[in-house]
């Protein structure tokens, strides 16, 4: 029964949300060879594939398909409640993306390519060896639940993912100029591996925003339990 | 003029039901308030906006419409992307199969009317900054000016960005496309040529910085050096493309539609 549902799960959203993020990882990788050819170092880049992309895409997936299922009318006449079987959905993707984002991860270890945060580079090997995840799990966590959340709040997949681009955009190309002059964005500095990695106040940051992404999934769960908002859903678009 | 009463018809109807999404706007103006908040931080942009008399008018309303194609059309062109699978998702592109109507008529209406409609926040947001400019310094100027970089900045990228965000979903999964348009956006726009190669600094950026510097001698994007003849070519180029993208979806649908 369990493996039913779990294979149910997988095919739901389709082989491509599933094979999209190692796709990723796999170009990011062929692009790094290509630019350690042309003498640049890949070490940004690839963490930036692991901070800035790999979360986004993930969130773009989770707020297209967690809420996506054509027997949703059936699914709520079920005892098991919907909000759980979303929410194992939701572990699912977030699951998948963090097993990919740990073999790029241990890869990248492997052949010494990381760029590892200023923060933490006098740390011991196995504290700076699970801080390093952080790098990844943290925007990771953010981006899926605000995809689950946005997508459950404007009840539409499109705008759910045009939210998240613009503010993938938007920490991109400003946040990283302004934060020395602007302290109290800190809190909010979803990248700052990639964009600032001499930032003093790496790990306090990447605290504060998990806490955000915890904070988003009880809210995601009251949600869930808005029926008529479901099935208006479905039917919006 | 069967053809053109497609056209009329697919464009209202299209343009009507994409102006009506209340997600338009909301996302529009979310992106904007995020955007505008962390430039007011910005000192350089903010000194610029308390001394806008002190700032040549040319120079302002330029910036203004680079501005326009900085981060929003990000947020158009995704929002345009669901709406030819839409059409597969809900069997009206079945339905509109069996109608006498043809195929590149409809498809050009919905190209038209969809973008258009999603680019209307964008619109009238272009003309709140305009009409602030020429509040604050009083010169007609800003008026013909304000046209003028609209139609050789903003409108190339909205068909370039409406022609691709409809035709490439056609063959992309959906998400794929979003993601893939923001990281190209990004990369071929947006992104100072240094270390990494990027094709930002050519004349295929739908950002409009060659036209932007060619036609005005000013911009925000990585176009510096650009000629009056280069942003004509680029100007160019980007609408010759956004129409080769129309017309390879079109036979790529009625290919479908024979080989089904």
């Amino acid at each position: 029964m369990v493996l039913d549902r779990w294979s149910y799960d997988f095919k739901l959203p389709g082989r491509l949300a599933f094979l999209t993020p190692p796709l990723m990882m796999g170009s990011f990788a062929l692009i790094a060879v290509l630019l350690h050819t042309l003498g640049v170092a890949p070490a940004r880049f690839l963490s930036s594939g692991l901070e800035m992309f790999l979360p986004v895409v993930m969130g773009i997936i989770v707020a297209t398909t967690c809420m996506h299922d054509p027997a949703l009318e059936l699914q709520l006449t079920l005892p098991r409640s919907y909000a759980s079987t979303a929410l194992r959905r939701l572990c699912f993707f977030t699951g998948w993306a963090a097993c990919i984002a740990l073999l790029s991860s241990g890869l990248i270890a492997l052949f010494h390519v990381e760029y590892p945060p200023q923060q933490i580079q006098n740390w011991s090997t196995p504290l700076q060896a699970l801080a390093t995840q952080m790098i990844w799990l943290v925007p990771l966590i953010w981006f899926v639940a605000a995809g689950f959340c946005l997508s459950l709040l404007t009840r539409s997949r499109t705008a759910s993912s045009a939210l998240l681009a613009s503010i993938w955009i938007i920490e991109t190309l400003f946040l990283g100029n302004i934060i020395d002059k602007t302290p109290w964005l800190q809190p909010i500095m979803l990248f700052p591996t990639t964009l600032a990695p001499g930032a003093s106040f790496w790990l306090s940051s990447r605290l504060e925003i998990l806490l955000t992404a915890l904070l988003l999934l009880p809210v995601s769960w009251l949600l869930l339990r808005n029926t008529e908002g479901l099935l208006k859903g479905i039917s919006e678009e | 003029m069967m053809n053109l009463s497609v056209f009329a018809g697919a464009f209202n109807y299209e343009f009507r039901m994409q102006v009506r999404r209340p997600i338009i706007w909301i996302v529009q103006f979310l992106t904007t308030l995020l955007v505008a908040g962390f430039i007011s931080r910005s000192a350089g942009i903010l000194d610029m906006l308390i001394h806008l008399q002190s700032v040549a008018i040319l120079e302002s309303v330029v910036y203004w419409t680079n501005f326009m194609n900085y981060v929003l059309p990000i947020a158009a062109g995704i929002l345009i992307a669901d709406r030819l699978p839409r059409d597969q998702r809900t069997k009206v592109q079945e339905l509109l199969t069996t109608t006498s109507a043809s195929l590149r008529a409809r498809l050009f209406g919905k190209y038209l009317g969809c973008t258009l409609a999603t680019w209307l926040p964008i619109c009238l947001l272009y003309c709140l900054g305009i009409c602030f400019i020429f509040v604050q310094t009083g010169n007609l100027m800003v008026l013909p000016l304000a046209l003028e970089t609209f139609a050789t900045i903003v409108l190339p990228c909205m068909f370039f960005v409406g022609a691709f965000s409809i035709a490439i979903p056609a063959i992309l999964w959906v998400p794929l496309y979003q993601f893939l348009f923001l990281g190209y956006w990004f990369w071929g726009n947006l992104y100072a040529p240094k270390s990494i190669p990027t094709i930002s600094a050519t004349l295929l950026t739908p950002a409009g910085g060659y036209m932007s510097q060619g036609f005005f001698g000013v911009t925000m994007f990585h176009a510096t050096h650009a000629t009056a003849f280069q942003g004509v070519e680029s100007f160019v180029l980007l609408l010759i493309l956004s129409m080769l993208i129309m017309l390879a979806l079109s036979s790529y649908l009625l290919w479908q539609q024979t080989r089904h």
